[in-house]
């Protein structure tokens, strides 16, 4: 019901779509609003027993069933929500854009994605899940290169599908190790297979790198991050839906959900811990010196994945899938935020920014709760669950020291980037010259339920955990309480970490405001690394033009003439015939 | 006395490929190709005629399907090939050069 509702939604919206667009929009709405309750509802009567599974094509065991456990309905719960509420504030944001892109393909292509997405959470079969797991990356595409005038998306928009494709390749390649080795697609079934040790240790292994490098792609991780930061060319809508709440955390998902099929691996959950540690450091300096306000927030966006990510490698489940569920509602937030910043002004470029705060209110409240969530300030849900990442990693004891570090400096980064891109949009000795206001209450109430979310989800914490491990026996876990919480975050002496970050801000909010100027990365270093981008960019581009020269090379030889292809038709059955012969 | 028809159609295949590999004339090709098909119906029936529980008629009938088929084939080729010389002035192969991928 939860998946078949945005779904076949989004059929109809094609359908009304040719006919009516102003009704289209609001079947749009009505959909993804339903698909969020929806979603919600599931999330709180999370049934014992999942209900059975019924076979799709007899003869190829492919059973379709659900996965009602916390992790799926978690996920499922946030896609239709954030999604619902990204499509309301669409309404106003796209209204411009309307006269030169045909809206249709835009909310056509959400709801569709929003209904994947849910179906990706809800499903225990990995054949079913790499169905969707290929349709989100395909909405994800289409919505990126949704100006298709504008080369420049255009261009994003392939950049992500070729590079997420890696990513695919490598998970396809590892579900059908997985069911060659098992005989089943059953998450469950494979799992316990696992666990009993009955898979071989070779297997396995093949099978734990594809989906590590699945993960990778999508939640768009070192080295597979280039991606996400050239994808903001989207409009901010589906930058907040898709690369900031759903799309992202699928890999991070993926992870958690196969985590007990790998621990037999030894390497396994070191190497994720390894990557999402470098991808938090990268991103984060990174996103200290970019100008792009979406770009920032982009590579903030990555950073955070990375924490997830590294949270899974040391097992902390519950601490990375918490941060998720947060990081999606403050992400999303900031991303609409930046979406009515850039809808009243018309540039995402920083520097023309600068003492918004007095023209636009509400965005400036709201962002500035996602400022606090994003950077970990305490009683901010942010800090909540990144304590628990943090904690989890220390956890695993000396292995995971040199990750520790690089988390621990990872989020001063984040606290410094988030600031600085606070001050550069709100704040300023003077104020915005230019018209600027808040947007129309179709954009306001999207912040406003986002920041209240921000603000309060933690304290949701009791019962976030006790549904997350609604059937979950296999990950154990234990269950956390809100005065547990409290209490085990303000008892560890990872205090200190939160302490340097308010003292980094009151230093930075000091020395800004008497200068007048904000950290800007100066000099020739700052613009090479904003350029280059630790050289991936160019790493990649050089593979390409490897591939595209071999292939051009190919090209002589189909010369094109009757002759040589006959005489080449004719070698081959001369081959043909030896092998008969000879066999 | 079997070996003397093995031999004409294994003349009458290489003679096409020969012509299909050496010519530059389309309607040579054209020819060259018939000249194969004609040398596979010969195997056909020479194979259908060697059957080891006496003559396999059913061969006879499949060439008498590949004939009905090659000469759909072969008018559908020399329209192709008209209008190939409408389009360069010439029915010499390399002037469809520009097919190259």
């Amino acid at each position: 019901m939860t998946i078949a509702t945005p779904l076949l939604g989004a059929l109809v919206v094609l359908v009304v779509g040719m006919a009516s667009e102003r009704l289209m929009k609001w079947i749009a709405v009505l959909v993804s609003v339903a698909a969020g309750v929806f979603a919600l509802k599931l999330l709180f009567s999370i049934p014992a027993q999942p209900p059975e599974g019924y076979f799709w094509i007899p003869g190829i065991a492919v059973q379709i069933g659900f996965n009602l456990t916390g992790l799926g309905v978690w996920v499922a719960a946030i896609a239709g929500c954030v999604g619902a509420l990204a499509v309301i504030f669409s309404l106003k944001y796209m209204e411009s854009e309307e006269a030169h892109y045909p809206p249709t393909r835009y909310y056509f292509f959400t709801v569709l994605f929003i209904g994947s997405m849910i179906g990706l959470a809800l499903t225990d079969n990995l054949l079913i899940l790499y169905l969707f797991w290929e349709m989100i990356g395909f909405c994800s595409y289409i919505l990126i290169a949704y100006y298709y005038r504008d080369p420049k998306a255009v261009r994003a928009g392939t950049k992500a599908l070729i590079v997420t494709r890696l990513g695919d390749v490598g998970l396809l390649a590892g579900i059908i190790v997985l069911w060659q080795a098992t005989g089943t697609t059953n998450i469950f079934e494979i799992t316990d297979l696992a666990q009993r040790g009955d898979i071989p240790l070779f297997l396995l292994s093949l099978a734990g790198a594809g989906f590590i490098l699945g993960a990778v792609g999508k939640s768009a991780q070192f080295p597979l991050h280039v991606w996400l930061p050239d994808a903001m060319e989207a409009p901010t809508t589906i930058s907040a839906l898709i690369h900031a709440a759903c799309l992202v955390n699928a890999g991070v998902y993926l992870l958690a959900l196969t985590y007990p099929l790998f621990l037999m691996l030894a390497w396994w959950g070191p190497v994720v811990l390894w990557i999402g540690a470098i991808t938090a450091l990268l991103a984060g300096i990174l996103a200290l010196i970019e100008y792009d306000i979406k770009r920032v927030l982009a590579y903030s966006t990555v950073s955070q994945l990375g924490f997830m990510v590294a949270a899974v490698g040391v097992g902390g489940i519950f601490a990375s899938q918490f941060h998720l569920l947060n990081h999606a509602v403050f992400k999303a937030l900031l991303f609409l935020c930046a979406g009515a910043i850039v809808h009243a002004i018309g540039t995402r470029d920083l520097r023309q920014m600068g003492g918004l705060g007095r023209k636009m209110p509400l965005t400036q409240f709201c962002c500035g709760i996602g400022v606090f969530a994003l950077a970990g300030i305490p009683a901010f849900s942010g800090f909540w669950s990144k304590d628990q990442i943090l904690e989890s990693v220390v956890m695993a004891g000396d292995l995971a020291a040199v990750p520790l570090i690089i988390l621990i400096i990872a989020a001063l980064l984040t606290a410094a980037y988030s600031l600085r891109m606070y001050w550069m949009v709100f704040a300023g000795p003077r104020p915005y010259e230019k018209e600027a206001h808040d947007g129309p209450w179709q954009m306001s109430i999207p912040l406003v339920v986002l920041a209240a979310g921000a603000m309060l989800l933690w304290r949701a914490v009791g019962f976030y955990s006790t549904q997350a491990l609604a059937g979950m026996e296999i990950y154990n876990l234990h269950e956390l309480t809100l005065p547990q919480l409290v209490h085990e975050t303000l008892a560890s002496p990872l205090l200190i970490v939160t302490g340097m970050i308010v003292v980094l801000w009151v230093v930075f909010g000091i020395s800004w405001s008497k200068s007048g100027k904000v950290l800007s990365a100066e000099g020739a270093w700052a613009d090479a690394l904003t350029e280059t981008k630790f050289g991936f960019d160019a790493f990649y581009r050089t593979g390409v033009r490897m591939i595209t020269e071999f292939c051009q090379g190919l090209r002589t030889w189909q010369s094109g003439d009757v002759n040589y292809n006959a005489a080449a038709a004719a070698v081959g059955l001369l081959i043909l015939l030896m092998l008969l012969v000879t066999t | 006395m079997w070996s003397a028809y093995w031999i004409t159609v294994i003349f009458l295949f290489s003679l096409g490929i020969y012509t299909l590999i050496f010519r530059h004339n389309l309607i040579h090709l054209i020819i060259g190709i018939e000249v194969m098909a004609k040398g596979l119906c010969l195997a056909v029936l020479v194979g259908g005629a060697q059957h080891a529980g006496g003559v396999f008629s059913v061969s006879q009938a499949i060439v008498i399907t590949i004939i009905l088929i090659e000469v759909a084939t072969t008018a559908i080729a020399l329209s192709l090939v008209v209008a190939a010389h409408r389009h360069t002035g010439t029915v010499d192969v390399a002037a469809l050069r520009r097919l190259k991928g």
